[in-house]
């Protein structure tokens, strides 16, 4: 084996997503620059497998970013994103004859959320709640949708659950991504006669790529030139950024995860 | 012939067992060539995760030779009577337990296996519906396949009637 490959670390909850890390592994092959693919079960053990240096960079989460950052003290070197990881928000969702029409009228009521580490479906929106006025804990009653503990909201599982609460009515609102809330009304999983957007997030960012503090910073600065001469209108590339969902890799930025800083701060989430 | 011959007849080995056997090698240390008879199959997976990969991979060849195994014994016991098998067509699906142990992802270590496999038979055969759940289920009783994985397995067989 080449040790000198760059090792780089995938959370993966579904065997076809290594097929994207293949394309990839092929891609930076092709470019001279080999990487070898590390997959973790959760983000918890690949944040652990980057700090002990099992793996150069990461895939992270936006959850596992902060993590990471916390625990490098900040030292942690930031990649890139995808396009589409950029300014997200999450929709807070009710009925439309619920007589709902603000966050101030969800207090008394039940909010379904997605899993217990989910940014955009559940830390983000508390936050945004606490923002306007709504306490957790206190002003309304949480009910979690645990789909993929560990999997920070990666799998959509959660926040379908929540939704389908929704529908059933054992929940007054819900949370979730706007590509999600998106992709619902445009498959007809979610009648939007029925339902709408009552109020929605701040934006914020998602995934990003992470290295290790002590990682060659010219090596990833490398590394992530050949990251970005992906490109969608070649159909080999096209078929990976369809399956992770991306047009093209973007400058990364810190700017985007205030909000889940100041979520996790609000709910002592690294505390517990 | 006498009692003692008949027994020593029924008792011969050859009579009662059928052996294969087959040759795999592994020239380039990556894929799997596999003898049979008269022919080879070259394997270069157990499984593959990628809907574009042509290649078929043990996973898949075992998969067909369940449902080949399984249509066919129908069609060898319709030519038995009369070809009352107008149509035929099966679908099988199959469940893996633990695939990202296969891959190698960190925090999975148990041991990958087929869960279950359910079968469902489509047949277009003049028969009525008494006949036709007897006919099938007695065709089945000549599936080798068939029959070594209920022992060992959920294997599910559903026959549907065309009408």
């Amino acid at each position: 084996m080449n040790n000198d490959r760059i090792k780089v670390g995938a959370v993966i909850y579904n065997p076809t997503v290594t097929v994207i890390w293949g394309v990839i592994a092929d891609f930076f092959k092709e470019e001279g620059l080999e990487i070898e693919c590390v997959f973790y079960k959760d983000y918890e053990g690949q944040v652990d497998g980057l700090m002990n240096k099992e793996i150069d960079i990461a895939w992270n989460s936006p959850l596992a970013w902060l993590d990471t950052y916390s625990r490098t003290d900040g030292k942690c070197q930031m990649g890139s994103m995808r396009d589409t990881d950029r300014d997200r928000k999450t929709c807070f969702i009710v009925r439309k004859d619920s007589g709902i029409s603000n966050l101030v009228e969800l207090k008394g009521k039940t909010i379904g959320f997605g899993a217990k580490d989910s940014p955009q479906a559940r830390l983000i929106p508390i936050n945004h709640l606490h923002k306007n006025g709504l306490e957790y804990g206190e002003d309304y009653t949480e009910k979690m949708f645990n789909v993929g503990v560990g999997l920070h909201g990666d799998h959509i599982g959660g926040e379908l659950d929540a939704i389908k609460a929704l529908m059933t009515g054992t929940v007054d609102a819900v949370v979730t991504l706007d590509l999600n809330w998106e992709a619902w009304i445009k498959d007809g999983t979610i009648d939007d006669n029925q339902f709408v957007c009552m109020d929605t997030t701040a934006l914020f960012d998602h995934c990003i790529f992470v290295a290790h503090p002590d990682f060659s910073t010219e090596k990833f600065i490398e590394w992530e030139k050949v990251l970005h001469k992906m490109d969608y209108n070649n159909e080999d590339h096209k078929k990976m950024m369809d399956m992770e969902g991306l047009k093209e890799w973007v400058e990364g930025r810190i700017t985007g995860f205030q909000q889940l800083r100041e979520a996790t701060d609000y709910l002592k989430f690294f505390n517990k | 012939m006498s009692n003692k011959s008949k027994n020593e007849v029924n008792t011969l080995y050859e009579s009662r067992i059928f052996d294969m056997n087959f040759r795999g090698t592994s020239n380039d240390l990556s894929s799997v060539k596999i003898y049979t008879n008269k022919n080879s199959i070259q394997i270069e997976k157990q499984l593959s995760f990628d809907s574009d990969d042509e290649k078929i991979s043990s996973l898949e060849y075992f998969a067909g030779s369940v449902l080949s195994s399984i249509i066919l014994t129908l069609l060898e016991q319709s030519k038995k009577k009369a070809s009352i098998i107008e149509e035929i067509e099966g679908v099988l699906n199959l469940s893996l337990e633990n695939p990202l142990s296969l891959l190698d992802v960190r925090g999975y270590d148990e041991e990958p296996f087929i869960r279950k496999i359910t079968v469902t038979v489509y047949l277009f055969a003049d028969l009525e519906e008494n006949d036709f759940i007897k006919f099938c289920t007695e065709a089945l009783k000549n599936s080798p396949v068939y029959n070594t994985l209920k022992r060992s397995m959920e294997l599910e067989v559903l026959f549907k009637k065309l009408v």
